[in-house]
């Protein structure tokens, strides 16, 4: 495994095209993850069209840039304006942004990129012992327990889904069918087509997605109203008293290793990962009453989480096919659109590709640390952008992404469909991560299925007769079970307890 | 021209010990209910076009034999009917609920034209795509919708058109860099 991390690391540093497409994918991904309003997954979502025409491996290299640098961009607006740029930088704000008030910005936008690139250096190194390990362990599974995997990562999406499971079980289902639509690649069947063209070639992954997680935010966003420019506090200062760094360490230890399995649970999520973070750093504390306050463990811990999040998600989806989260599977559904499908099989056949994936990830953390100390103070200055601007800027790339794919409008009209969708979901209050998931687990699970029911000649029973596959199916059916039956236990428990 | 979000009334809280009328139903219960039969409804309508799509318009059920292949219709309909049995549970839920408490009409939800009137606007992009070629109508549609969005836009109308402007401008060129010459996309003419 190292020699193929070592050679993708050469091969990246030696081809300027690729080294500049992961600084252009750094600097973009900052920008847009600082941006309030554009979460990681927007910002993946509305450059998955610029890779399109790339090879996968400059894709790759340019899409997992923006992916890391975005998780640390979500830092800068917590810390400076008290608005998360992404969801995992929502902890980060409460240490934060008090720092930044008491004149200390540079420092505290300092601690989070240092501890943003420990937890992203900690997280990639537990991610090239762990998956190739899971990996050969997952060579075991058979077509049941892929099947079983798919829906075990559709349950856990819908599982940690804001509103409900139920409600995010039928979201999942939506996203199943429109994965269904068009020819049937084992019977050339069409489905769902209405007899329309457009719908025989099937629901492209990126005017989903565009519309979904680009436009739909951009009204969400509207429907907020649009704030005047911010007051961003000025930078004078960025590095920290260096006494206090080496105390922080194992914080920043102790973030990563939480981060990067917390990730490593499909759908899991990093905002769970930085809460945990966060309450055990408070909890190990000497001085738990410093939080909240501006405590410099308070930054670290959950920065480094939140980055080494983003290994812990690839570890799934590297080694069984299935998303660690949102911004995960629309890196999935990059590698689809350039046929490549992630799974056990990925290590064996394409191992090169998986130095790719190590050696674009080590890049984009080293980069991201070279940009937030060189660059930090003109980056921050974006922050000043009329809002409205980047809203209608943000409008403008869904519409010409999606275009660019192939170069048709109907594309377009896909992406105002989704993008309107996702607007009423959310009004609705239905999560919408689900609709990309079942999009994109759809093929994997409708494949797996049928050969699993063909192999056993039509019995079902061959998804509970396999240990693994049994084990999924228990965990999916405790996944399901638990929101109807955990409030009882609770109520019951607290009774007992007076 | 932004409008401002109306503001929510504050609700009455009942400190412990007071019963809450439990007759009375709050603005937050009805937004409530209507959310729930408002989702019902979604996936109903999903489900009712999925179905009317394997009933009518598909050969999907035609009975053809696959072999040991359960066939291509197998995880449609398991889809369908858990979508199907799914927002009826919910429908059902959300009636029962609705007939426990009062029937009183809920009052005005807040209401957001300022989505509608962009998402509408952006509908209208492709069609102006193609018959104006790209960059009128990029031009026209950036600094319409800049002009549309920005706060405050009566209070300063030349600074609002200044900057609208200059985003329409530079977005025009930007897109034309980006897309017609790094990823060689072919922008409508």
């Amino acid at each position: 495994m190292f020699d193929i991390f070592a050679t993708a690391l050469y091969q990246i540093a030696a081809s300027p095209y690729l080294l500049g497409l992961s600084v252009a994918g750094v600097f973009v991904g900052i920008v847009l993850g600082a941006l309030p309003g554009v979460s990681s997954t927007m910002a993946l979502a509305i450059l998955l069209p610029v890779s399109y025409s790339m090879s996968t491996d400059a894709a790759l290299v340019f899409l997992i840039g923006v992916f890391s640098a975005s998780v640390f961009g979500g830092s800068i607006s917590a810390i400076l304006i008290n608005i998360p740029g992404t969801p995992g930088a929502i902890v980060t704000q409460f240490d934060g942004y008090p720092m930044a008030k008491s004149g200390r910005a540079g420092e505290a936008l300092c601690y989070a990129l240092v501890a943003s690139t420990t937890g992203g250096l900690l997280g990639l190194a537990i991610l090239s012992i762990v998956a190739p390990v899971v990996a050969s362990a997952a060579l075991q599974f058979r077509s049941p327990e892929f099947a079983m995997a798919a829906v075990f990562g559709l349950t856990m999406l819908a599982y940690a889904s804001p509103s409900s499971t139920f409600r995010g079980i039928l979201v999942g289902c939506v996203g199943l069918l429109v994965g269904m639509v068009g020819f049937d690649k084992l019977t050339d069947v069409a489905r769902f087509d209405f007899g329309t063209r457009v719908l025989q070639n099937g629901i492209d992954i990126v005017p989903l997605t565009v519309g979904i997680f680009g436009f739909a935010e951009v009204l969400v966003n509207l429907s907020g109203g649009v704030q005047s420019i911010v007051n961003v506090p000025r930078i004078n200062k960025i590095l920290p008293p260096l006494a206090g760094l080496p105390r922080l360490i194992m914080s920043m230890v102790r973030g990563s290793v939480i981060g990067t399995f917390v990730g490593a649970v499909p759908a899991a999520g990093s905002a769970i990962a930085v809460a945990l973070s966060y309450a055990q750093e408070q909890r190990l504390s000497k001085d738990p009453e410093t939080f909240g306050k501006g405590a410099p463990a308070g930054i670290v811990a959950p920065e480094a989480s939140n980055n080494a999040c983003v290994s812990g998600a690839l570890i799934p989806m590297m080694t069984l096919g299935v998303p660690g989260d949102t911004m995960t599977a629309v890196l999935m559904g990059a590698l689809l659109l350039h046929g490549l499908r992630p799974g056990p099989l990925l290590f064996a056949e394409n191992p090169e590709f998986v130095g790719t994936i190590f050696g674009s990830l080590f890049f984009a953390i080293l980069l991201t640390l070279i940009f937030g100390f060189v660059a930090i103070a003109a980056i921050v200055q974006l922050l000043k952008m009329p809002r409205h601007i980047l809203m209608v800027g943000i409008a403008v790339l869904c519409v010409f992404g999606s275009f660019a794919v192939r170069n048709t409008m109907s594309d377009v009209y896909i992406m105002i469909f989704f993008g309107a969708l996702g607007f009423a979901m959310h009004k609705l209050n239905l999560p919408t991560a689900p609709l990309a998931f079942g999009l994109v687990l759809g093929p994997l699970l409708e494949e797996n299925l049928r050969r699993s029911l063909i192999v056993s000649r039509g019995s079902w029973s061959v998804f509970i007769e396999r240990p693994i596959s049994l084990i999924l199916v228990l965990f999916t059916v405790a996944a399901l079970l638990y929101p109807l039956v955990g409030p009882f236990l609770k109520s019951r428990m607290a009774r007992r307890n007076g | 021209m932004l409008v401002s979000k109306p503001s929510r009334p504050v609700l009455p809280r009942c400190s412990s010990g007071q019963v809450a009328d439990m007759n009375e139903d709050t603005q937050g219960d009805q937004q409530k209910r209507a959310s729930e039969l408002g989702a019902a409804l979604f996936f109903l309508i999903w489900a009712g076009v999925g179905w009317a799509s394997i009933v009518y318009g598909s050969k999907l059920l035609s009975g053809r034999s696959y072999g040991l292949d359960p066939g291509p219709a197998l995880l449609p309909v398991i889809t369908l009917t858990i979508l199907t049995v799914g927002a009826v549970a919910m429908a059902a839920m959300a009636i029962v609920k609705r007939g426990r408490r009062s029937r009183k009409p809920a009052s005005r939800t807040d209401t957001e034209p300022l989505p509608i009137i962009f998402l509408s606007m952006v509908a209208i992009f492709p069609i102006l795509l193609e018959t104006l070629g790209y960059i009128w109508a990029t031009l026209a549609s950036v600094f319409v919708w800049s002009v549309l969005l920005a706060p405050n836009a009566l209070q300063r109308p030349f600074h609002t058109m200044a900057v609208s402007s200059i985003a329409a401008i530079s977005m025009t060129l930007l897109v034309y860099a980006g897309f017609e010459l790094v990823i060689g996309a072919l922008l409508p003419r």
